[in-house]
């Protein structure tokens, strides 16, 4: 790695403030020249890539504040300090018999070593693992606003067919953030400017024109807090993630599903698509064509299409939208047939 | 066989370190005064280099030199060498480009190296390495063997038109267009063995120590064959005469081949350390390690057998192009040759074979001996077109096998190879028995209720190895000769040195070898140390690959073992009065047969040094040396059998079990044989369902650089393996030792997708089976 | 610039003055003159650098040097039951042929001690996903699996990691 300032500020106001007195303060977080560094799973990695340059590195991992380890239960839902570790969350009690499409989706990430080291703010904010971004002898938007994007007549395979513009199609490989998706979780920030809140299904950004600029945070702005409200039908939900291989990679295709069913009817559904788009993705329509009516091979089947009606397919990725909808299906099926 | 001795399940005396931690790497070499090395590499997989700029990188802070190819030829460093002539059917040598250590003018592929920096940090070096500016003219790439071949590709190299290095047959062409014109039945097939990343998990490093003073060279690196290197680097890359030049190979994690070659880095390191006046060490990153070791296998291949109308194989064709990468690494030429076709009769009688192979540059990584080195490319061939020709003829896999076993030893093929010994039938028993094979279709009857779709493949493989008799590959081309050597010293006081020429990198040597002299010699495991690695310590040897240290190796130890006992035996006949033909060796002594007489070990080997009473004319001393050249390959063969489930879902194959029935002839250490069948099975499964070494077709670009895009098998992407050995002693060597350590990368992978495409009911699927493929493949199906 | 690190290694306080750069793989087997922690991809894929931070498996390769501030670290060089007597696992390896190169093998018995010691009963299953994180290229997983099983097997016999 090339050589960087550090900086361990002990409070959240301190880390957020080092960053504010820097002139590319206005920056995309991602380009900014001091980033935020905890478990290091992902920033570490980039760094040695050459991927990201930053001359600072605030360091939050030992940040005082308690809520931010913090795992709290109650009747109002779920609150996961930001830097509760994935292994962490992973093996909580209420999360698993409460929210299992959250542990699940955790379990299913990476290694143990990782997880052990990840934190869930940062898992949630971690970057494309696309080739052609993590290799800088590539053309990358995302890296390198107005380069271009070599993955577009590229080795595609990975890449994303929702959410796509013409300047990026790099796949938003998060798993923990489809379950967040699909428990209308939301999130909280501190920044100079003070504190807010926002839906976890408006922190990412789309691509568009600006595949560079990720989430709708500052570079001064800090994830403090991730609040699942309370949904006793949440029991019945399920991350079902297909990948090459058994363990260690990204999904090919994940599907997040909670489900309150009452007498084989569906009452609400929530279904979050992973590995298939730019963003963590709320498969709404799906969502829509369910509601009201039975859950079968059928009526999966026809969310399904909905799901991927306005998929944009590469030339090699193409089978994420049948293998997708597949998924989907599969998803649902194995959620209804939950013993719960 | 003893508690310790030959056939014995001992623990390994080296993994103490292993496990504790303790092991020494090259990388945890330190040398006083020791800088960093890092290489500037072509980002290019073609291109002129026009200029190359230093000064910018010479300023950074740490840098002590950067040096590149000029430099390097000017000191009159030699260019990197195949060792193995190949002649093309038309008789002209094999056309072999220039390959200096550091590029000059061109680079023809990513990561060719064009100059070296030095400095006193790696992060320094690597910094500096940034800032070298060179300048390239880009020239098109091409990295399909076909479509270099093609008129108007570009060229790689001048000494080879059209990108050919030599086209190259062996068998009778005439015979087998006849036995196919006039057969019963014809299986074709085009098959591809997919390009792999060989990966130790060790990555290739090299120290070079200049020593002014005594004006002599050390090179500490990750090699499977240090006095191997030695002569290489010596005789052809002119780095310093063989007397000046001391290699070490300390443990090494891993070599499966890629650690054979001598590389660019290793003899420039050296050079730098002259130039520069302090020892260099460079270790490779991993990027940097998938781009630069020499990769495995990537051929193509068009292949037909004929049958008679008893479905008994009357000829077998086959037409082969193998991608040799950028340039011709030093055994490159000899795998797709003698490595690969003369195994093409497999385990059957086959009248009539012809091969015909094309060696073709690429821009793409060179690419060489692999784990199996051309075995596993002839068994993929054979055993997915035996497999192909049951379903097409509606026999049972096993029955069309057995009906076309060679039962009959010697046997000789019409590819060279005249094997010696064996017994495939018996393998074939033991794997199917092993495996349950009758009940198969009970049990996919069952997946099928679950919804899975299950299938069960074999492959029966022989290879050819223990490699080789020198005088043989001196016939087909090779440069060097292929025996192993060995000196046995027994000290003073009765402990025993074996210097042994062969090198273990995981392969248990100070314990398998330990165990055949407590064994002859009658002494405890603990009393027998083995040394290898080093060319200061143990005598010219020629390394560790191609299954050779069991059968030549220890072979080389055998014989040297034989002069000292006879010698020891003379001694004690002499000092006990007694008859040498009388002399028996027991429980760690030296015994006058039906007396009670006898004398200790280490009072033999003190009376030999201390020589106050020796046979007349007996120099004192008792150490000897012996090389061993194997007369014969020998051929291990067995039979394994895959059965999968498939989720149609996903495509995902989960292997439900793996049989492996091997013969090796004589084994040594039980517990170490499953080790190397299991690790060999793995890294054939990996390139059955999970490897596959992509590049990109416009640029050259190396897309999987890395483990997070090329797949390596993890524990739980494999199963628990069922082995077992049977034991036809191979003739050709004194201990009856075949070999074992390829075996199981050789026989697995069309054992999977034999499985694979039975279960899926689709033969038509290349390696790597990922889920992707699977899955592709049955909605194709569905929508027939 | 340098900062001044306090860690326990292997029950050794130790104080090292380090740039913030440096990978606390990097620290242990440089500063630290412990080379038993292995480099084999330094991106966190292959698992060769595993330790144990505050009673958890960790990619060394991923730990900043800085991070390890105040943190307890537990090497390969710190496994052992008594002067000259191999740890439970280390000896199943051995009795089992669990190494064979004995590059992966440090990481992989780290990762090990760290599964029994939260599990010390895991099925195959268990402990195949467990060693997911740490790949060996020798072995097939096979051995190691059964040595894995083996340590298993005698802890529930009361002898202790």
């Amino acid at each position: 790695m090339r050589p960087f300032g550090f900086e361990r500020p002990e409070t959240l106001e301190r880390a957020a403030g080092i960053v504010a007195a820097r002139e590319d303060r206005a920056a995309p977080p991602p380009l900014s020249s001091a980033q935020f560094i905890a478990g290091g799973t992902n920033m570490a990695d980039y760094m040695k890539l050459g991927v990201m340059r930053p001359n600072l590195l605030v360091d939050i991992g030992r940040l005082a504040d308690p809520g931010l380890r913090r795992i709290a239960a109650s009747p109002d839902g779920i609150r996961l300090g930001a830097l509760v570790r994935m292994s962490e969350a992973e093996e909580n009690a209420d999360i698993r018999i409460g929210y299992p499409v959250i542990a699940e989706s955790l379990q299913q990430a990476a290694s143990q070593q990782i997880r052990n080291m990840a934190s869930l703010g940062g898992n949630i904010l971690q970057r494309t693992r696309c080739e052609y971004f993590r290799d800088i002898s590539w053309a990358c938007n995302k890296r390198d606003p107005g380069s271009g994007c070599a993955a577009m007549d590229g080795f595609n395979r990975q890449h994303a067919v929702l959410g796509v513009s013409d300047r990026c199609i790099a796949t938003y490989h998060g798993d923990f953030a489809q379950a967040l998706i699909a428990l209308d979780a939301s999130v909280e920030t501190q920044s100079p400017r003070g504190g807010r809140t926002m839906a976890f299904s408006e922190l990412h950004r789309l691509p568009g024109e600006t595949p560079h600029v990720e989430t709708q945070l500052m570079a001064d702005e800090l994830i403090t807090l991730i609040d699942i409200p309370a949904k006793p039908w949440a029991r019945r939900s399920h991350y079902l993630k297909i990948r090459d291989r058994q363990s260690y990679a990204f999904a090919v295709a994940s599907v997040a599903v909670v489900l309150d069913l009452e007498d084989g009817a569906v009452r609400d559904v929530r279904i979050a698509l992973g590995g298939l788009a730019t963003v963590p993705w709320r498969a709404q329509e799906a969502e829509d064509e369910l509601k009201g009516g039975p859950l079968d091979e059928r009526t999966a089947g026809r969310a399904a299409e909905a799901a991927f009606a306005g998929a944009m397919p590469r030339e090699h990725n193409a089978f994420k939208i049948s293998l997708g909808r597949q998924a989907l299906v599969r998803a649902l099926l194995e959620t209804r047939d939950m013993r719960v | 066989m003893g508690v310790e001795g030959i056939g014995a399940r001992v623990a390994r005396k080296e993994d103490r370190r292993f496990v504790t931690g303790a092991g020494r790497y090259v990388d945890d070499m330190v040398v006083p005064g020791m800088k960093h090395a890092a290489f500037v590499r072509s980002p290019y997989a073609h291109a002129d280099v026009k200029k190359i700029d230093v000064k910018a990188a010479e300023a950074m802070p740490g840098v002590i030199a950067v040096l590149t190819g000029k430099q390097l030829k000017g000191d009159g460093i030699g260019n990197l060498i195949c060792g193995w002539m190949i002649h093309s059917k038309d008789g002209t040598p094999m056309k072999m480009g220039a390959w200096s250590p550091l590029a000059v003018d061109r680079v023809r592929y990513v990561g060719d190296a064009v100059a070296i920096v030095v400095a006193e940090t790696k992060g320094q070096a690597r910094d500096a390495a940034e800032a070298v500016e060179v300048t390239y003219r880009e020239k098109k790439a091409v990295v399909d063997p076909a479509r270099a071949l093609a008129k108007g590709a570009p060229q790689l190299h001048p000494e080879a038109e059209g990108n050919l290095i030599y086209d190259w047959e062996i068998g009778d062409g005439k015979a087998v267009d006849a036995a196919i014109a006039s057969a019963a039945h014809v299986t074709r097939l085009h098959i591809v063995n997919n390009r792999l990343v060989p990966n130790a998990i060790e990555p290739r490093a090299a120290l070079g120590h200049y020593d002014k003073a005594e004006d002599h060279f050390t090179c500490w690196t990750t090699s499977q064959n240090p006095h191997v290197a030695r002569l290489v680097m010596s005789a052809f890359y002119n780095v310093a005469p063989e007397n000046k030049l001391r290699v070490i190979a300390p443990d090494v994690g891993g070599g499966f081949g890629s650690k054979i070659f001598i590389y660019p880095e290793e003899i420039v390191c050296l050079w730098a350390s002259k130039r520069t006046g302090v020892p260099v060490k460079w270790v490779a990153d991993r990027t940097e390690s998938f781009m630069t070791d020499a990769h495995g296998r990537d051929h193509v291949t068009e292949v037909e057998m004929a049958f008679d109308k008893d479905n008994r194989i009357t000829a077998l064709k086959v037409d082969t192009i193998a991608n040799f990468g950028a340039y011709m690494s030093l055994f490159s030429s000899s795998v797709p040759t003698y490595l690969y076709a003369t195994l093409l009769s497999g385990q059957y009688n086959i009248p009539a074979i012809h091969a015909n192979v094309r060696a073709v540059y690429t821009n793409t990584s060179p690419v060489d001996a692999y784990r199996g080195a051309g075995r596993p490319e002839a068994t993929y061939v054979l055993e997915r077109t035996m497999e192909t020709a049951a379903r097409e003829l509606g026999v049972s896999p096993a029955e069309l096998r057995r009906k076309n076993f060679v039962t009959q030893f010697p046997h000789q093929t019409p590819v060279i190879m005249a094997y010696d010994a064996g017994d495939y039938a018996a393998s074939l028993d033991a794997a199917m028995k092993a495996a349950d094979y009758a009940g198969f279709s009970e049990r996919k009857k069952a997946a099928a209720k679950k919804g899975k779709l299950r299938g069960i493949g074999m492959s029966c493989y022989i290879e050819a190895c223990g490699i080789a008799p020198s005088a043989a590959v001196g016939s087909l081309g090779a440069g060097v000769g292929l025996w192993e050597s060995a000196e046995v010293r027994v000290n003073a006081v009765g402990t025993i040195e074996v210097l042994t020429g062969s090198h273990s990198h995981g392969q248990g040597h100070e314990t398998t070898f330990a165990q055949l002299v407590a064994q002859r010699l009658s002494v405890p495991l603990d009393t027998v140390s083995i040394v290898h690695g080093d060319t200061d310590k143990v005598q010219m040897g020629m390394g560790t690959y191609g299954s050779r240290s069991g059968a030549v190796g220890m072979s080389a130890v055998f014989k040297a073992l034989d002069k000292v006992e006879a010698k020891a035996k003379k001694i004690a006949a002499h000092l006990m009065e007694a008859d040498e033909a009388d002399i028996v060796i027991e429980n760690g002594e030296l015994k006058v047969a039906g007396t009670d007489k006898k004398l200790p070990w280490f009072q033999v080997a003190l009376a030999s040094y201390t020589a106050h009473n020796l046979p007349a004319g007996m120099e004192p001393g008792l150490k000897e040396t012996a090389f061993y050249d194997p007369s014969n390959f020998t051929f291990p063969a067995g039979c394994y059998i895959c059965e999968v489930e498939i989720d149609p879902d996903t495509g995902v194959t989960e292997i439900v079990q793996f049989v492996a029935a091997d013969d090796f002839g004589n084994i040594i250490n039980p517990m170490i044989v499953e080790g190397q069948v299991h690790g060999g099975i793995a890294q054939g499964i990996g390139q059955a369902l999970l490897e596959g070494c992509r590049y990109d077709p416009a640029s050259g670009q190396l897309v999987t650089a890395s483990y997070m895009d090329y797949t390596m098998p993890r524990a739980d992407d494999l199963p628990s393996f069922k082995v077992s050995t049977s034991n036809t002693p191979c003739p050709s060597n004194p201990l009856g030792i075949k070999g074992c350590g390829e075996a199981g990368a050789i026989g697995s992978p069309p054992a999977v997708i034999n499985a694979v495409t039975d279960a899926i009911g689709d033969n038509d699927l290349t390696m790597p089976a990922t889920p992707l493929k699977v899955w592709t493949a049955l909605k194709a199906a569905t929508r027939h | 610039m340098k900062r001044l690190v306090s860690m326990t290694v292997n029950g050794e306080e130790i104080e090292l003055a380090i740039p913030p750069y440096r990978t606390l793989l990097d620290v242990l087997r440089n500063e630290g003159r412990l080379t038993g922690t292995k480099k084999g991809c330094d991106v966190g894929d292959c698992g060769a650098c595993t330790v144990i931070m505050d009673g958890s498996p960790v990619n060394s390769c991923l730990v900043l040097g800085i991070e390890a501030e105040g943190a307890t670290i537990e090497t390969i060089e710190g496994q052992h039951a008594g002067p000259d007597l191999p740890h439970l696992i280390q000896e199943k390896f051995m009795d089992h042929g669990g190494a064979q190169c004995g590059f992966c093998t440090p990481g992989i018995i780290m990762m090990t001690k760290a599964l029994l010691k939260e599990n010390p009963n895991p099925t195959e299953s268990e402990v195949r996903f467990a060693i997911a994180g740490n790949i060996c290229r020798c072995t097939g997983y096979a051995k190691i699996v059964d040595a894995v099983l083996a340590a298993a097997e005698d802890l529930r016999k009361g002898r202790t990691l």
